[in-house]
């Protein structure tokens, strides 16, 4: 960004390279520090999280504390509810923005706008807002309490219908047109041509739409009742109720298996993630 | 509808004698709306019926329950902005939540974004690291900091005893009424500060360097050039940042149910958090239904002075 007004010599000790450095190392290691705690609490015998005085590392390391976890209590029923909604959630929400996003990117259409923006417009309304009466709708259709009214509710098809839409429209009409002379009709062009094309840009949405399903808390908090429809999240969030009796080292070890999957997401798609994260609120 | 009729059609449709383009543009609406129609019905249902159906509750008594609804006229919202209302003290607490949150993450942000732009080494790593609270499930990081806040057995409270802090002088953050507020803007700021960076660091990019060549050429000092040029080009990416976190702060919710429960004394009932409490405990429809619109109006609002804000763009180019 800044370029220095003279180019500075390439000095080992630059003085200005050090302190940003400390700067930004400071900040990664606030950043950093409540994972790290979460996951050396969670090896901690229970005796130990109440010893007074700061102690960083266990002194026994106690790897059985996550064997409590996923042999006792409801937690391999979490961790498939969760797998259940977010595997079904994605692939639903990627199929509808993949073909909505084909009609808004290649076909011209009466109400296109319209139907654009009233699609669009979900993104800027927080579902938060919306508990009452959506629950409410989904309850008169029988829903609640069922991987239905836990997925299909919340399958939000507009930022996966924007980032493909963007990307369709840079995929010249020539290959369309060609593959329509040749005698494709519009479903075997967009599975044979849009579709592998579009790829990178479906695994993108999908990693979007995994990390939203997986993390989500409020929604399964508004629509199930049953300990047995909860979904990792907001069982980990119920699990708190063992605080009570001092279970910290169990209920950092459940928080950090939740963790784990989307933190690997994360590492693998990171740079695809950052960069469209922006795409969408600033011109790059 | 199945595929096969639509396919007939279309084929019909190129087999035509009259291919002109208003038939065209027919047989592609229906086609359009027919790839659509997931989206959009999934929208129109639990998206904008509710949004419809809570204006509809909002003038009307009922508890959930029971089979009739009884119109009360605007009794509802005379009941939420009464004096004695629970919902002026959340809307301050909301407010409380984004005069710590709101500031802090900008100026923060900003200094993380040029700091960024400006180190040459580890860049990558530490846009990604900043970035991971991002991916974590509010549930996950309300556990862990509640327990970072525990003030018997947090690790903050340790590191202030460390410090010589005395026992009885620990603050006790989230059992503390006046702390509770700023506690869980803190963890606020440290979760989406990763993103407010990204985002400045992407209208940082986008100021051409020629600026400050030629700013410096004049004699201009770093500090001028960030006041004079860096400033105000970044203006459109900070009103957008402002009002996303305007927006976040009355979202509050996750955390609140999950850490606080709206105490110690009611400290933390945040808007959405008395909304749930009107709605699933205390089953009032009518007052849950006015106070949701209250909200959704106060965001749009945001979401439009944004636009007009951003659009206006006094300083750009």
């Amino acid at each position: 960004m800044y370029k220095p007004r003279h180019s500075r010599s390439r000095l080992i000790f630059d003085v200005e390279q050090i302190l940003l450095f400390v700067f930004l190392g400071l900040f990664a290691a606030v950043v950093i520090f409540p994972y790290l705690w979460m996951v050396l609490t969670s090896f901690k015998p229970s005796s130990e999280i109440f010893t007074p005085g700061m102690q960083f590392l266990p002194q026994h390391w106690q790897p059985a504390n996550y064997l409590e976890v996923v042999r006792t209590g409801s937690f391999p029923r979490y961790v498939l509810n969760s797998v259940i909604v977010t595997s079904l959630g994605v692939a639903l929400e990627l199929s509808a923005a993949f073909v909505g996003a084909y009609a808004f990117a290649k076909l011209r259409f009466y109400g296109k706008n319209l139907a654009f923006y009233l699609i669009l417009g979900t993104l800027m309304i927080p579902p938060q807002v919306l508990m009452l009466p959506s629950y409410l709708v989904v309850s008169r259709l029988g829903w609640t309490d069922s991987y239905l009214g836990l997925i299909i509710p919340r399958v939000g098809a507009a930022f996966g219908i924007f980032l493909l839409r963007q990307f369709m429209l840079t995929i010249p009409h020539e290959i369309d047109d060609a593959a329509r002379v040749d005698g494709a009709n519009i479903f075997q062009r967009m599975i044979h041509i849009y579709l592998p094309l579009c790829l990178p840009s479906i695994v993108t949405a999908g990693v979007f739409s995994t990390i939203a399903f997986w993390n989500d808390y409020y929604w399964p908090l508004v629509i199930t009742t049953s300990d047995d429809m909860r979904t990792l999240a907001l069982g980990i969030g119920h699990f708190k109720s063992l605080e009570g009796m001092g279970q910290w080292e169990l209920l950092m070890a459940a928080a950090t298996l939740a963790t784990i999957p989307m933190v690997l997401v994360f590492l693998l798609a990171r740079k695809t993630l950052i960069r469209n994260l922006t795409a969408g609120a600033v011109k790059g | 509808m199945n595929r096969r009729g639509w396919r007939q059609r279309i084929s019909a449709a190129r087999g035509a004698k009259l291919e002109g383009p208003a038939r065209q543009k027919i047989l592609n609406t229906l086609m359009a709306y027919f790839l659509l129609s997931p989206a959009l019905l999934i929208t129109l249902v639990f998206v904008y019926l509710p949004s419809v159906y809570v204006l509809r509750l909002s003038f009307y008594d009922w508890d959930l329950l029971s089979p009739t609804q009884v119109y009360v006229g605007i009794n509802n919202f005379l009941r939420l902005f009464s004096l004695e209302s629970e919902f002026w003290p959340s809307l301050f607490r909301t407010l409380e939540y984004g005069a710590v949150y709101l500031p802090l993450s900008v100026i923060l942000g900003l200094c993380l974004a040029l700091a960024l732009t400006k180190i040459r080494i580890l860049q990558g790593f530490f846009q990604s690291l900043y970035f991971l609270p991002s991916v974590t499930s509010i549930a996950v990081l309300s556990v862990v900091w509640s327990l970072i806040y525990n003030p018997q057995v947090g690790p903050l409270n340790r590191i202030l005893q460390l410090l010589g802090v005395q026992a009885s002088n620990l603050p006790q953050w989230l059992n503390d009424p006046d702390l509770a507020i700023p506690a869980l803007a803190v963890m606020g700021i440290w979760q989406t500060l990763g993103f407010v960076t990204l985002l400045f660091i992407a209208g940082l990019a986008n100021i051409p360097k020629v600026y400050y060549d030629a700013a410096y050429v004049d004699g201009a000092g770093r500090w001028s050039a960030f006041w004079k040029i860096t400033f105000p080009l970044l203006s459109p990416v900070l009103y957008f940042v402002i009002f996303m976190l305007l927006i976040n702060s009355f979202r509050v919710f996750g955390a609140v149910a999950i850490m606080t429960r709206g105490r110690p004394l009611g400290s933390t009932n945040v808007l959405l958090y008395f909304v749930y409490q009107q709605a699933f405990r205390f089953f009032d429809a009518g007052l849950a239904s006015a106070a949701s619109w209250t909200v959704f109006i106060i965001i749009l609002l945001f979401v439009f002075l944004q636009t007009k804000l951003g659009e206006r763009r006094v300083f750009y180019q």
